[in-house]
């Protein structure tokens, strides 16, 4: 009857309407991209591989910080005056950091930041497989930036203070994606330090030696000679510069100035890059500009250094520094399209001349010197000693994330203008607070 | 043979059939007039018929009816909407007239009023859940833009916060209480079955303060506003319903008889408003009497040095000579000194009078309304207009709306209802995003608005800003165009059993528009925004109604599914050639951007009720929920309800002559689940999303996901008793509730070597429990009747386990999510007083002793901070107090809680004690210390800003009060004299809202929230504005 035909009708219409709808309940983001499928071809790899690059350029990274909170702890800067100090740079500036500094606690969290984007993708790479030189290149690469950030973390982080139980630890080694469950403790200096040389030495062998402006081999070895440098381990240190300075093909520019700049010189082994849509060193740039107000200006020891060590035609003091009404700025990170230029020619020189010094090879050390101090406009020395090296590589890596890791490296008395030795808790980072709070396997320093 | 059917009193109200006397053939004719039986007027629209069939008829506009009956002994019936229903027996006689005149009595109990409750309507009497009602006549002429705003007092369990006194701003309601962290507490808002559009869309950059879509809704095209607050109640919009439902019904047309009349009706309001009090700030000779007075306390300098200090531009070192103020001669200095010593001195500028001014509103609307026997109409078209009580700050409202429904045959049913409206709202920074915000803080009393030579002073500064140049040079304006609809169309197989489609429809569609010029910018900026939000839903129900015996069943099983598409876009432009040009098109630097979201929802239903005799209740609802907001292992819900309801005085134990006492008395209980997804729509899934390298694309890992994520869950005890005494001259109820929230969202800590440092889980618990109690109650009712409203409830919130975790809240102003506290509790460090010996502040330490604040230790303040506080009342209410006497009517009602606190985060910049020459202080840092032993309420003033980091309880106000919140005192004019102009009725009336205050609360309004308030943030303000007092004249016509 009509009345049947009717229920039919309407059951029908209700089945149609059932099955087509279940699909409104399957939504995803038109923004963003599944991490399921993210890592799933050739070009999502580089791509997040290009995205572990972008996260270098963090102000908390190598867009700022990490160069800028040494020379916070070694007291370099003092307050310009012009800018705000804000509560966790005087803690650094007084050395009384607590654990939830603000500095210290975004480094760790965009160290380990990075650090996974570079674990997903060597992990990623076997799975797609794509062709060898490429898979190389992929897992080179982040094995560069995953040492190169185990390296400043080991720097800042690591504990060497006597009588403390978290003595010769360093932090918690990930290498590879953990899950949200794993509560890892952290490895040992030494440990650090072992992964950090295997990672590089792998790398240097998988790079390519020139890969647009990104890491190639000759980073990877260039930064092997400074981690060599800072394990005292000369030997090493001299046989991998040898190779970079003879077979790199870098060459140092007539001007310094040149290498803050917005081209990669000769002379750059690795920088982080910056372009007009995309800069790194805005961080870098309010620090340190006079005309954005900078915070910060070189305190009287580092003018002493340049003055007192000779050289009023040194470039790096005539064209980095001057006076305005009596106060003393640093021009360095004026520009504001700069490359951050993390790895050089000339420290690999330097680096092989302590090293070739501390051999018992004085020539060779003193051949090394003056290459550095005749770029710089100095005449060349006619002797050489450990207190000549030290200040020709304060000069030549000033502001640039070393002298305070250099001070800690030589265990110098007075690194901050205190009475403290070197390798008192006040001059090393805390682990974050929530971090300690959610991972209890992680021992405070 | 026609069936005979046993109607309901109201079914006959709303569908009276004029059946053809064919069949009978021997009729006499009853005739006769409707009356009230307490005031004598006459009674139109009544219905008048006989006992068990469809013969009858309305009453006309005098109150009489006639109609032709069948011979012979019949009873009469005479029913009338709020009366109670009168019967007569009467004899016909063929051929001859009868006379029967009624005089109804009204029906306090309104037992037989209808409620609508979830997909359909009960009537009173039938309820077993907890629901609060509250209909047009209530909330009409209130001279608000925003429906929530006139509902304040009126709903029992509802707390309704205005969060500022601004056109279009928003509004936060809490049904019984705070149910989540990280979702919204806000209940979900349905219009005739549609669920509505909520939230704030316009742009938040440089307008921090949220804004409200439901402003675009007409307070004058509502009905009634339901709000279902139990889970019984709610359970039926389950999945979406743990924070409570606010149903709006759309006013209808009446199905009439004879002939098809409109009525027609057209109201006009206008009024002003102003502030409800101004903060008491420090004029210019106070200000640099007591900053010099810090000045010379701090700094040991001179007065001289004092005035060259002030800001560049307040000192200005080129007033006299030009050139480099080194190089003047000591003569020269000397003299540019008095110079600008004498206009500092001279200055004396009250911003905030620039920046006020008294409001200007109107409301105007037309509606016809009427019926057949078959459709019925309702059509109404209005205008609002506010120019706000802030300069510059304006909403208008341009709606309208159609309401009809159709009877096409005895089987079949149709109808719809479409509302469009479409606002401007010219909005305002405020805060400490400038506007009033800036006007009280950082423009000081020494600073003029104009140089001596005309233009502006410093607009381009970077030290401070010139709010009125700020002012002149912003041009934004919020244009929404919205609307709300449904179409439903239903089939009656047989009388019992129906089938039924709802289709809704709620699209927005809002342009937004800044500019700002070269007065204060060195380089234009203009950004366009555009968003838009469609929304559908779809509703198949069938529907069973039978009634046998004494036993009343009726069941509904139905299938819903909705879907929300959102889009956007903005581009903003900056650097123009010409003044001239203002759209981001035309500017040289241009960047834009774009997002499109969406959401869905899929339901099935089930409902079953059960009455005996309307003495025993029963009902049973299930619902089974997925929405796409879900982790794919996690997406599905069920949601179960039950209620039970037991009349005792419908007993046949139940003694008669008690129920001239006790005439009503029904137990209520129900206990069930309900959901909440208003998290965003994408949390459960893992991501990376799009960035840049050296020129070339890359990807970088955004969130880590939770495929698991699922509903929240809010379980719900109510037990409760309606009562009425005397017949009902005094009615009313009492509930007693406990909620119980888990699986609540919480982004879980977990440590950053994972690669993130938070995954949002479902791991959370928290409880609310209180109590409502309302009263009404008709103290005269005679020729000068007198009726009280009373309603106080109870809100208890406690976090029970969120991990252990401490979180903050969305903005600044220390309130805390954290365990054994309610949400939103404060960390405070404990304040003691002035230190008469030193005159610095001192508190009360974790140890108990007393002592300064120590600012060199960066631990003090997470050492020595307390938990205190709750921003939201534990005891809040209505007393509504309604006259009239002839054709005088009047009701006041005041609105009061108590228990909340607020926090006056900018206190500390205010008056701190410690003054930096960028804000202005209250003028209660006169009572500051000045020599040991003087006992005062500030400390010594002082020159640097270092108390603004002393988060204390100092600044904890209580936020107590009780406002004369609407006063209204209205005129009907004698019928007889309405009737010479063809008006049925014309009213005027006096309306004020917000008139008075009383609370101890020393900043604006005790009545705040601050900009990107949510769950935890509640009870701050920071340099917010606050409420509006407003004063309207009125006139309702009817014809």
């Amino acid at each position: 009857m009509k009345k049947i035909l009717n229920l039919t009708l309407g059951f029908v219409l209700i089945l149609i309407v059932l099955t087509a709808c279940e699909k409104i309940t399957n939504k995803v983001p038109s923004k963003s991209i599944s991490d399921e499928t993210a890592l799933t071809t050739y070009d999502g790899l580089q791509a997040a591989l290009l995205g572990t690059y972008n996260a270098l350029q963090n102000g908390d990274l190598y867009g700022g910080n990490i160069w800028a909170c040494g020379d916070m702890l070694c007291n370099n800067v003092k307050n310009s005056g012009q800018g705000n100090i804000v509560y966790e740079e005087t803690q650094m500036l007084e050395k009384n950091m607590s654990p939830d500094n603000r500095l210290s606690a975004s480094f760790w969290d965009r160290c380990y930041f990075t650090i996974n984007m570079a674990n997903s993708i060597i992990e990623a790479v076997p799975l797609v497989a794509p062709a060898e030189e490429d898979a190389n290149r992929l897992r080179g690469e982040c094995l560069f930036i995953r040492a190169m950030i185990y390296f400043d973390m080991v720097r800042y982080l690591g504990n060497s203070v006597p009588g403390s139980s978290a003595n010769g630890l360093g932090v918690p080694l990930i290498l590879a994606p953990t899950g949200i469950d794993a509560r890892p403790s952290r490895n040992t200096v030494d440990e650090v330090y072992a992964q950090i040389v295997t990672d590089l030495t792998l790398a240097a062998d998988l790079l390519p030696a020139s890969n647009s402006n990104r890491a190639t081999k000759w980073s990877a070895k260039a930064l092997l000679s400074r981690v060599y440098f800072y394990l005292d381990q000369y030997q090493n240190c001299i046989d991998i510069s040898t190779e970079v300075i003879n077979d790199g093909g870098f060459k140092l520019v007539d001007s310094v100035v040149d290498n803050f700049g917005s081209t990669v010189t000769s002379e750059i082994i690795f920088a982080v890059l910056s372009t007009q849509t995309s800069t790194s060193a805005g961080t870098l740039n309010g620090y340190y500009r006079l005309a954005s107000n900078g915070k910060f200006s070189p305190s009287t020891g580092v003018l002493k250094v340049f003055t007192f060590t000779g050289g009023p035609d040194d470039q790096r003091y005539t064209k980095f520094f001057f006076s305005k009404d009596g106060k003393y700025f640093t021009s360095m990170f004026d520009d504001r399209y700069m490359n951050i230029p993390l790895i050089r020619l000339a420290e690999v020189y330097l680096n092989r001349c302590e090293s070739r010094f501390n051999q018992g090879d004085a020539q060779g050390a003193l051949e090394d010197l003056n290459v550095v101090r005749k770029r710089a406009g100095v005449k060349d020395s006619t002797s050489i000693n450990s207190t000549w090296i030290y200040y020709e590589r304060f000069k030549e890596l000033c502001f640039q994330g070393d002298n305070f890791f250099n001070m800690k490296r030589l265990k110098r008395d007075k690194i901050s203008g205190k009475d403290l030795p070197w390798n008192d808790r006040s001059l090393i980072y805390l682990i974050p607070q929530r971090e300690i709070d959610v991972n209890p396997n992680l021992q405070q320093n | 043979m026609r069936k005979i059917v046993r109607l309901k009193s109201w079914f006959v109200s709303i569908v009276l059939v004029l059946c053809g006397l064919s069949g009978f053939s021997q009729t006499g004719v009853i005739t006769g007039i409707v009356e009230d039986s307490q005031t004598g007027e006459k009674i139109p629209g009544a219905n008048v018929y006989i006992e068990g069939t469809t013969i009858g008829v309305s009453t006309n506009l005098d109150g009489q009816y006639s109609f032709d009956a069948p011979a012979g002994n019949q009873v009469l019936v005479c029913s009338y909407i709020g009366y109670q229903t009168m019967s007569a027996p009467i004899t016909i006689v063929q051929g001859k007239t009868v006379i029967q005149n009624f005089k109804i009595a009204e029906d306090n109990l309104m037992l037989d009023e209808i409620v609508v409750v979830g997909y359909g309507t009960e009537r009173k009497r039938d309820i077993t859940s907890s629901i609060t009602t509250v209909k047009a006549k209530e909330i009409e002429s209130i001279p608000v833009e925003n429906f929530g705003k006139a509902l304040q007092g009126r709903t029992p369990g509802v707390q309704i916060t205005s969060d500022n006194g601004l056109p279009g701003g928003a509004v936060t309601f809490r049904i019984r209480g705070t149910s989540s962290i990280l979702a919204s507490s806000e209940p979900l808002y349905v219009v005739d079955g549609v669920p509505a559009i909520s939230g704030s869309y316009t742009n938040e950059s440089g307008f921090p303060d949220k804004s409200n879509v439901l402003s675009q809704i007409d307070p004058a095209d509502i009905a009634s506003i339901e709000i279902l607050k139990d889970a019984a109640a709610a359970a039926i919009y389950g999945a979406r319903s743990s924070n409570g439902v606010v149903l709006i019904t759309t006013k209808q047309g009446k199905l009439g008889k004879g002939e098809p009349k409109t009525l027609f009706s057209f109201n006009y309001w206008a009024g002003f408003n102003t502030v409800t009090n101004r903060l008491k700030i420090l004029d210019g000779p106070a200000y640099l009497r007591l900053t010099k007075e810090a000045w010379f306390n701090s700094t040991m300098g001179t007065e001289q040095e004092y005035y060259e200090q002030l800001p560049y531009g307040i000192y200005n070192t080129n007033l006299l000579f030009e050139g480099d103020y080194n190089s003047f001669s000591d003569q020269q200095k000397m003299e540019t000194y008095d110079a600008n010593k004498n206009v500092i001195d001279n200055t004396n500028t009250n911003w905030l009078d620039e920046m006020l001014n008294t409001g200007f509103l109107q409301n105007a609307s037309l509606s016809a309304t009427g019926g057949t026997a078959k459709t019925q109409y309702f059509i109404n078209g209005a205008y609002y207009g506010e120019k706000g009580f802030i300069q510059d700050n304006k909403f208008k409202r341009i709606n309208g709306r159609v309401n009809f429904s159709h009877i096409a045959s005895d089987k079949f049913k149709f109808g719809a209802n479409v509302g469009v409206s479409y606002t401007i709202n010219n909005r305002v920074p405020t805060g400490w995003a400038g506007g009033i915000g800036t006007a009280q803080s950082r423009s000081l009393p020494i600073m003029p608005v104009y140089t001596s030579t005309g233009g502006f002073f410093a607009p381009k500064s970077s030290n401070f800003t010139n709010v009125v140049a700020t002012r002149d040079d912003l041009t934004y304006s919020a244009n929404t165009f919205s609307i709300i609809g449904n179409v439903f169309g239903e089939f009656h197989f047989t009388k019992w059993l129906s089938l039924r489609n709802d289709f809704g429809l709620n699209n927005m569609y809002l342009k937004d528009y800044k500019y700002e010029g070269t007065i204060t910018h060195e380089n234009a900026v203009a950004t366009d925004r555009r968003v838009q939000v469609e929304s559908y839903t779809n509703l198949l129900s069938l529907n069973i109604d039978k009634t046998f015996n004494k036993h009343a069943l009726s069941a509904f099983l139905g299938f819903q599914v909705q879907n929300s598409n959102e889009y956007g876009n903005w581009i903003t432009g900056s650097d123009f050639p010409s003044p001239d040009l203002t759209q981001p098109g035309s500017a040289s630097i241009i960047t834009a951007d774009n997002w499109t979201e969406s959401y869905g929802f899929l339901s099935y239903i089930g409902r079953a009720t059960y009455n005996f005799a309307n003495r025993y209740y029963f009902t049973f609802s299930l619902r089974r929920d997925a929405s796409s907001r879900f982790g794919p292992g996690n997406k599905w819900g069920w949601f179960p309800a039950t209620s039970i309801g037991w009349t005792i005085t419908e007993e046949k134990f139940y003694p008669e002559g008690m129920k001239k006492v006790l005439s009503y008395l029904k137990f209520r209980t129900s206990y069930g689940m309900t959901g909440n997804a208003e998290i965003g729509n994408y949390r459960y899934f893992g991501s990376y999303n799009s960035t840049r390298y050296n020129g070339e694309p890359g990807i970088k890992l955004d969130i880590i996901g939770n495929p698991n994520l699922g509903w929240e869950k809010t379980s719900q005890l109510d037990v409760g008793l309606d009562y009425a005494l005397w017949g009902g001259r005094i009615s009313g109820g009492f509930d007693y509730y406990y909620k119980y929230t888990s699986d609540m969202l919480l982004n879980v800590n977990i440590p950053q070597t994972s690669g993130a440092s938070s995954v949002t889980m479902n791991v959370g618990t928290m409880q609310n429990r209180g109590v409502e109690l309302f009263i009404t109650s008709n103290n005269l009712v005679g020729k000068f009747k007198w009726q009280t409203e009373f309603n106080i409830n109870n809100n208890k919130n406690e976090i029970l386990d969120i991990q252990g975790q401490i979180v903050a809240g969305e903005n600044y102003g220390n309130n805390y999510a954290q365990e054994g506290s309610p949400v939103g509790a404060w960390r405070l460090v404990e304040y003691y007083g002035v230190d008469p010996q030193t005159g610095t502040e001192l508190f009360v330490l974790a140890d108990g002793t007393i002592g300064p604040w120590d600012d060199g230790d960066p631990d003090f303040f997470a050492n020595n901070a307390k938990v205190t506080g709750n921003p939201y009342p534990s005891w809040f209410g209505g007393f509504n107090n309604i006259f009239s006497w002839k054709g005088i009517d009047a009701s006041i009602l005041f609105t009061f809680q108590w228990g909340n606190d607020v926090y006056r985060d900018d206190g500390k910049f205010f008056e701190g004690g410690s003054i930096g020459a960028n804000w202005n202080q209250m003028t209660t840092i006169e009572n500051h210390w000045t020599k040991p032993g003087d006992d005062a309420e500030t400390p010594q003033l002082l020159w640097e800003n270092t108390y603004s980091t002393h988060n204390s309880t100092r600044y904890l106000d209580d936020g107590a009060f009780i406002r004369l919140k609407t006063f209204t005192i209205g005129y009907t004019l004698p019928s007889n004299w309405s009737k010479t102009i063809a008006m049925s009725s014309i009213r005027v009336y006096f309306l004020a809202q917000n008139w008075w205050t009383w609370t101890k609360y020393g900043g604006w309004d005790p009545e705040v929230n601050r900009d990107q308030s949510g769950n935890i943030t509640q009870g701050v303000t920071y340099l917010s504005p606050p409420q509006a007092k407003t004063f309207s004249f009125g006139v309702n016509l009817n014809f």
